[in-house]
C-alpha cells in the first residue's frame, strides 16, 4: 500500500487562484520523492495538502489506510522541515526539540532519550542548550532536521529547506539528508526548485509545472527520456537544447533546421508515430559532438559564439538565425576559444524529437 | 580611534529646545508633588521648595477616604481589565493577522472605526446595557466594557503580522491548538507590543473617573480616581488644595511605578511599531 495517496486532489484559494486541479500521486513506503518545479507551480501546496496546512477544496489525501483530508495536522503522524528552519527563537535547541514531544504528553525521561538520540544522530549534542539565535545557518538546519526525526513520524514533508543555505553547505546538507533517509528508511517528500536537489536526492521525481504533472520517474529516467520540452528543458545544467526543425519525410528522411540538414537512418521506425512535419529537436549539450572543420562527420560548421571554460570542460555557446544552442566540450581550454569556427555533430541516437505544437516526445 | 566631533551651536541650541519641552512636561508633575508637602498656605506658590516638608496632606487623605480599599479596587479592577484585554485582544489580533476567512479585512475596518467614536456618544448606550444586565454598582460593570480594545487590537495585530507564518505552521504540525500558539509561540515573540498594550489598558483603566461615577454607587467598590474626584469635588477635602494634590499623586504612583519598570519594552514597541509591517 501506498505511504501517502493523493486522489483528484483540487484545490483553488480565494475563490480564484486555481492551483492544482484533480491532482493525483502516490508515494510508496520508505520511498524519497522530490517534487520539482518552477515557481508558482503548485509543489508547496501540495506539500501543505498533505501536512493539513491547507485544506482541501476536493479530493482526498490518505496517509497509509487513513483518509486524513479532515484531520488536522498535529494528528497526522508527519514532520515537516520549513525553508527558513522555523525554530521557535524563545526556546533553547532542546525545548524546540522537546515541544512536540511535550504536547503529546510523552514522559519527562522518554522525551530526554528521544531528544538525546535524534541530537547524536545529527550530531548537534553540543548545541544543545543554545538558544537559535546562537546557532549558524547549517546548525539551524540540523536544529530542523532534528525536530522532524525526534517525533518519529510516518512520512517527512521537506519544504525547500536547503534554499537559505550557501552552496557549499547546500551540497553538503544534501548528502546528509540522503544518509539521513538511508538510516532512518521514512518516506520523504521533498519539495524543491532546484533540479540538481531533485537529481542528486529523489528516488523518483515528480515534474511539474502550473499544477499538472509533467513526468514522474527516477532521475536518470527523466534526464534520458523526457516526455515533453517542459521537462526537456527544465532538468540538466545546462538543459537540453530545443530547436525548430522541420522534417522531411520519405526513404531517407531528413530533418532540417535553420542552418543545417541531418539525415536520418536509425530513427526510421520512430519517425513513423511522427504526426505533422514542424517538430522540435532536443539534443543534451554532453551528446554533441564539437569535431574539426575536416572531420566529416559535421553535419554544420559554425563559428563559437562564446566559449565558457570550467577547467574541467568548456560549455560553448552558438547561434542559430532561429534560436540558439549549447555544446559541453572536453577538449583542451586552449583549443576552444569565441568566433572559432567548428564542425558540429550530433548524433542521431541521441536526438530527441518533440511535438511542435503539443510539446509531446515522439522518441519514446 | 574615532575621536568625538565637538558640538556645534545648532546641537546646543537642538538641546536646549528639548530640556525646555521636557521641564514643560515635567515641571508642573514635580510642582504637584511638591505642593503635597508644603504647608497649605505655600501650596498656591509657583516655587518649589517648602519652608518645611510636612506629610499633613498625606495623613488627612487617609483619614477622610477609605483610600486603602479603593486602591485594592482599582488594583482588582485594572488588573483584570488588563490581563482580559490582553487576552482578547490577542485572540481577535491573531485571528486578523494570520488566519484566513471571509470577511476578515471588514471586521477590521469596524474595529478601527469604533476607535474613532469618543466613549461619550457609547456612554449612554452601554449604561442603557449595564441597567438591563442588573450590573449597576457590580465589578462587571466596570470590568467587561473594557475587556477588548480596539487600540490593543490594532497593535497586537501589527506585532503579529511580523510573526514568520512557517513557525506558526511548525507550531501546529508540533501540536499545538490555535489558542496554545497564540500563548505559547505568539506571546513571548511579542513582549514589546503585550507591555505597551498592557500598560496602556492599565493606565486607562486606572484612570478611568466617569464610567465608574456612572456606574459605581457602592462607596466599598469605587475605584481610587472616583474616590478621589469625589473626595475633591465632594466637599469631604474642605477645600484644602494640598490634600487634594496628595490624593492626586497616590493616584499617579503606581501608574509611573509600572512605567519606570516597564519603560525599556515600551519605548521599544512604539519605536517599532512604525517600522513593523
Amino acid at each position: 500500500m501506498p505511504a501517502i495517496q493523493l486522489r483528484n486532489v483540487s484545490k483553488v484559494f480565494e475563490g480564484e487562484t486555481i492551483v492544482l486541479t484533480d491532482f493525483s500521486l502516490e508515494i510508496e513506503e520508505g520511498e524519497f520523492l522530490v517534487l520539482v518545479g518552477p515557481s508558482g507551480c503548485g509543489k508547496s501546496t501540495i506539500l501543505r495538502l498533505i501536512a493539513g496546512l491547507e485544506e482541501l477544496t476536493a479530493g482526498e489525501i490518505y496517509i497509509g489506510d487513513k483518509m486524513v483530508n479532515d484531520l488536522p495536522p498535529k494528528n497526522r503522524d508527519i514532520a515537516m522541515v520549513f525553508q527558513n528552519y522555523a525554530l521557535y527563537p524563545h526556546m533553547t535547541v532542546f525545548n524546540n526539540l522537546a515541544f512536540g514531544l511535550k504536547l503529546s504528553k510523552m514522559p519527562k525521561a522518554e522525551i530526554e532519550i528521544q531528544v538525546n538520540e535524534a541530537a547524536r544522530t545529527l550530531e548537534i549534542s553540543d548545541l544543545l542548550q543554545r538558544m537559535p539565535k546562537q546557532l549558524s545557518g547549517g546548525q539551524k538546519q540540523r536544529v530542523a532536521l532534528g525536530r522532524a526525526i525526534v517525533r518519529k513520524p510516518a512520512a517527512f514533508l521537506f519544504d525547500e529547506p536547503l534554499s537559505n543555505l550557501d552552496a557549499k553547505l547546500r551540497v553538503q546538507m544534501r548528502a546528509e539528508i540522503k544518509a539521513l533517509h538511508a538510516l532512518l528508511k521514512t518516506t520523504t517528500v521533498y519539495v524543491t526548485h532546484d533540479q540538481v536537489e531533485a537529481m542528486t536526492m529523489g528516488d523518483r521525481i515528480v515534474i511539474l509545472n502550473e499544477g499538472i504533472i509533467q513526468q514522474v520517474g527516477s532521475p536518470l529516467d527523466i534526464y534520458h527520456q523526457p516526455k515533453n520540452t517542459f521537462v526537456a528543458g527544465f532538468i540538466g545544467t545546462p538543459p537540453m537544447n530545443l530547436l525548430p526543425v522541420h522534417l522531411e519525410a520519405g526513404d531517407q528522411p531528413i530533418i532540417e533546421g535553420t542552418d543545417f540538414q541531418l539525415p536520418l537512418t536509425s530513427l526510421v521506425d520512430k519517425l513513423k508515430s511522427v504526426a505533422g512535419n514542424e517538430l522540435t529537436l532536443g539534443v543534451r549539450p554532453e551528446d554533441i559532438m564539437l569535431v574539426d572543420q575536416a572531420d566529416k562527420r559535421a553535419h554544420f560548421h559554425l563559428p563559437a559564439y562564446l566559449a565558457e571554460p570550467l577547467g574541467n570542460e568548456t560549455l560553448v555557446h552558438f547561434k542559430l538565425p532561429r534560436g540558439e544552442f549549447v555544446a559541453r566540450s572536453n577538449a583542451p581550454l586552449s583549443s576552444l576559444a569565441t568566433g572559432q569556427e567548428v564542425g558540429v555533430h550530433f548524433p542521431e541516437e541521441k536526438l530527441h524529437l518533440f511535438d511542435r505544437e503539443t510539446g509531446r516526445t515522439f522518441s519514446s | 580611534m574615532k575621536r568625538a566631533r565637538p558640538r556645534s551651536g545648532i546641537h546646543w541650541l537642538l538641546y536646549l529646545m528639548l530640556v525646555v519641552a521636557a521641564l514643560s512636561f515635567i515641571y508642573p508633575f514635580v510642582w504637584m508633588v511638591m505642593a503635597t508637602l508644603k504647608p497649605e498656605a505655600e501650596v498656591a506658590g509657583l516655587s518649589l521648595w517648602p519652608s518645611r516638608f510636612i506629610l499633613d496632606h498625606y495623613r488627612a487623605v487617609f483619614q477622610k477616604i477609605p483610600l486603602g480599599r479603593a486602591f485594592v479596587n482599582s488594583v482588582f479592577v485594572a488588573t483584570t481589565v488588563t490581563a482580559l484585554a490582553l487576552v482578547f485582544s490577542s485572540i481577535t489580533g491573531y485571528a486578523l493577522a494570520k488566519l484566513r476567512f471571509r470577511g476578515r479585512e471588514l471586521v477590521f475596518s469596524v474595529i478601527l472605526f469604533t476607535m474613532m467614536l469618543p466613549f461619550q456618544i457609547t456612554l449612554i448606550p452601554m449604561y442603557i446595557m449595564m441597567v438591563n444586565f442588573g450590573w449597576l454598582n457590580t465589578y462587571q460593570a466596570l470590568i467587561v466594557p473594557g475587556m477588548i480594545s480596539a487600540f490593543g487590537i490594532l497593535i497586537l495585530r501589527q506585532s503579529f503580522l511580523s510573526i514568520p507564518q512557517d513557525l506558526l505552521d511548525a507550531a501546529r504540525i508540533d501540536g499545538c491548538s490555535e489558542l496554545r500558539i497564540i500563548f505559547q509561540v505568539v506571546w513571548p515573540l511579542s513582549k514589546p507590543a503585550l507591555i505597551t498594550v498592557g500598560l496602556i489598558t492599565f493606565m486607562n483603566s486606572w484612570n478611568d473617573v466617569l464610567w465608574p461615577i456612572i456606574v459605581m454607587r457602592d462607596r466599598d467598590m469605587m475605584t481610587m480616581p472616583q474616590a478621589v474626584a469625589l473626595f475633591a469635588v465632594g466637599g469631604q477635602a474642605d477645600a484644602q488644595m494640598g490634600t487634594i494634590l496628595a490624593a492626586a499623586t497616590l493616584l499617579g504612583l503606581p501608574i509611573i511605578a509600572a512605567y519606570l519598570f516597564l519603560q525599556k519594552h515600551f519605548i521599544a514597541s512604539m519605536a517599532s511599531s512604525g517600522l513593523k509591517t
